[in-house]
C-alpha cells in the first residue's frame, strides 16, 4: 500500500486494529507521510466546504415571499403609496370621463341593458377597478383638494365648491359609461352568435376577473385558509398552490361585492375586512347558481 | 407537510424539502438574528448555515429529533449567532491582525480545493460530497447515483478522491498547502 492508499483506509476507517496501531506508529517516525496525512485532511475539509456553498446557493435562489418587502416598508412609505395610487387613479378616472359624453350617446340597446344588469358595470370597470371604490369615494376629495390648490394658484376663480361639484359630476355620466363599452363589445359577439346575454356576461367577467390586487402569504402558520384586505389589496393566506383561484367582483363602482373560486367553493370577500379572517365558503344555492353562471360554468 | 413528513424526507436526502422549510421559517429565523443587533444579511447567513448543519446530521442518521424542527433550528441559529458575535467582539480585540492572517490563510486554501473539485466530473463531485458531507453509506450512494452495489461505489469515491488529490497537486505548488 503506497501511502494515498494507506491515509485513505485510515480517514475511512478502514483499518482493523492492528493495521491501526502500525499506521500510527508509521506516522509518529515518518514526516513525509504526516505531511501528506495533513494534506488529504484538507482535501476532505475543502470537500466539505464545497458542499456547504454548494447548499447554501441552492437555498439562496430560494424566494422567500414578501417577508422582506414586508419588514422594510414602513408606515410612511405604505402611506405615500396609497396617495399615489389615489391620484394616478383619480387621474384615469377623470381622463376616462372625459370620452364618456361622446361615446355612450348612439349606444342604448335592450339587449344591452341586460348584459348591463347581469354584469352590474363590471366591464367598463376596468380602470377605476384598478382603483378601488373606496378610494375613488372617500380618496377623491382629498385628491381633488390637492389638485384644487394647484389649479387655485393657477386660476384664483376657482373656488373649492366647484371642482367638487365637478367631481360630482364626474361620476355621474360615469353611470352609463358601461353601456357604450358594453354595447360595443356585445354588438361584436351577438353578431357572431346567438349567445344569451348571460353568457356575454359571463365572458366579460372572465376578462375583469382580476381587478383587485391579491397576495398570497402561505409562511403564517396560524392561518392557512384566510384572508385579509390591507391598503384595497387582497391577501390570501394559506396554501392556494393546489390549484387556480379567481376573485370575482361585482359593482365594482358602488358597493362592491367580491367572491373567491377556489376548488369548486365560492368564498365570500368584504373588502372592508381589515382583520385575518377565515375564509367562509357561500352555502346559498340559488347564490352559488348565479356565480357558476357568471363564470360561465352553466 | 407536518414535521414527521419533512423529517423523513430530509433524512432521505430530498434537497426540494429542505427549501420547503428554508421558507417555511425564513421569517421567524432571520427575526431573531436582526433583532440582536443583525443585520439582514447576517441573519440570512445564519439560518442558511443552521440549516446546512441540520441537514448533515439528518442525512448522515445523526440525529434523533425529540423537539419541533423549529425548536432545533432556532437553537442552532442561536447558538451560531452567539458564535459570531464572540468572533466579532474578538476581532475588535488586538488579536485580529493575526486571526485574520490565519483564517485568510485557510480560506485561500480551501478556495483552491473548491476550484479543483469544480474541475471534477458532476458524478464524482457528488460521491465525494455525499460521502465526507452529507455521510452517506456506500449503499446510499449506489442506491443514489445508479451504481451496481456499494463495492462499485467505493472504488468510483476512491478514484475520484485519488484524481482530485493529483489535480490539486498538479495545479499547486505543495507549498500552498504543506507550509
Amino acid at each position: 500500500m503506497n501511502n494515498f492508499d494507506l491515509i485513505d483506509a485510515y480517514l475511512d476507517n478502514d483499518m482493523n486494529p492492528e493495521e491501526l496501531q502500525r499506521f500510527e506508529q508509521q506516522l509518529s517516525s515518518n514526516a513525509e507521510l504526516k505531511r501528506e496525512l495533513g494534506f488529504q485532511q484538507e482535501l476532505i475539509v475543502g470537500i466539505q466546504q464545497a458542499r456547504r456553498l454548494e447548499l447554501k446557493a441552492r437555498l439562496d435562489n430560494v424566494a422567500v415571499g414578501g417577508n422582506s418587502v414586508g419588514q422594510s416598508l414602513n408606515l410612511s412609505k405604505l402611506i405615500a403609496g396609497i396617495v399615489i395610487l389615489g391620484l394616478v387613479g383619480w387621474g384615469i378616472y377623470s381622463l376616462y370621463d372625459d370620452e364618456t359624453p361622446q361615446e355612450f350617446m348612439p349606444v342604448a340597446d335592450a339587449n344591452q341593458e341586460t348584459v348591463e344588469e347581469l354584469i352590474d358595470d363590471q366591464s367598463e370597470n376596468v380602470p377605476d377597478a384598478e382603483e378601488t371604490p373606496s378610494v375613488a369615494e372617500s380618496d377623491i376629495p382629498k385628491d381633488s383638494e390637492a389638485l384644487i390648490n394647484t389649479e387655485a394658484s393657477e386660476n384664483p376663480q376657482l373656488k373649492s365648491e366647484e371642482s367638487v361639484s365637478e367631481v360630482r359630476e364626474v361620476i355621474k355620466p360615469d353611470i352609463k359609461k358601461p353601456e357604450t363599452i358594453t354595447g360595443f363589445d356585445g354588438a361584436e359577439e351577438i353578431a357572431d352568435s346567438l349567445q344569451a346575454p348571460g353568457t356575454i356576461a359571463s365572458k366579460k367577467k372572465e376578462s375583469n376577473l382580476s381587478t383587485i390586487d391579491v397576495a398570497i402569504d402561505n409562511t403564517r402558520k396560524k392561518y392557512t385558509f384566510h384572508y385579509q384586505f390591507k391598503g384595497g389589496k387582497l391577501f390570501l393566506y394559506g396554501d392556494f398552490s393546489s390549484g387556480l383561484y379567481e376573485i370575482l367582483e361585482f359593482n365594482p363602482r358602488n358597493d362592491k361585492t367580491l367572491f373567491l373560486y377556489f376548488q369548486n367553493n365560492y368564498y365570500s370577500l368584504d373588502n372592508t375586512q381589515e382583520k385575518i379572517v377565515r375564509l367562509e365558503s357561500v352555502k346559498d344555492r340559488s347564490l352559488i347558481m348565479k356565480l357558476k353562471e357568471a363564470r360561465g360554468m352553466n | 407537510m407536518k414535521d414527521k413528513e419533512i423529517f423523513e424526507r430530509i433524512c432521505s436526502g430530498d434537497e426540494k424539502t429542505l427549501e420547503f422549510l428554508y421558507k417555511k421559517y425564513y421569517r421567524m429565523m432571520t427575526k431573531m438574528v436582526i433583532s440582536n443587533s443583525g443585520s439582514e444579511q447576517e441573519a440570512k447567513d445564519i439560518y442558511q448555515d443552521a440549516l446546512v448543519v441540520f441537514w448533515q446530521k439528518a442525512v448522515s442518521g445523526n440525529l434523533v429529533l425529540t423537539s419541533k424542527i423549529s425548536t432545533y433550528i432556532y437553537s442552532i441559529c442561536q447558538n451560531l449567532w452567539r458564535k459570531e458575535l464572540d468572533r466579532k467582539k474578538r476581532l475588535s480585540n488586538e488579536e485580529k491582525d493575526s486571526i485574520e492572517y490565519i483564517e485568510h490563510d485557510k480560506e485561500e486554501r480551501a478556495k483552491i480545493i473548491n476550484k479543483c473539485i469544480h474541475q471534477l466530473g458532476d458524478t464524482c463531485k457528488k460521491i465525494l460530497m455525499y460521502y465526507y458531507f452529507d455521510g452517506m453509506s456506500m449503499q446510499d450512494i449506489a442506491d443514489d447515483l445508479g451504481f451496481a452495489n456499494t463495492n462499485t461505489a467505493k472504488t468510483k469515491k476512491y478514484k475520484c478522491k485519488k484524481k482530485l488529490d493529483e489535480l490539486v497537486k498538479s495545479q499547486y505548488t505543495e507549498s500552498d498547502f504543506l507550509d
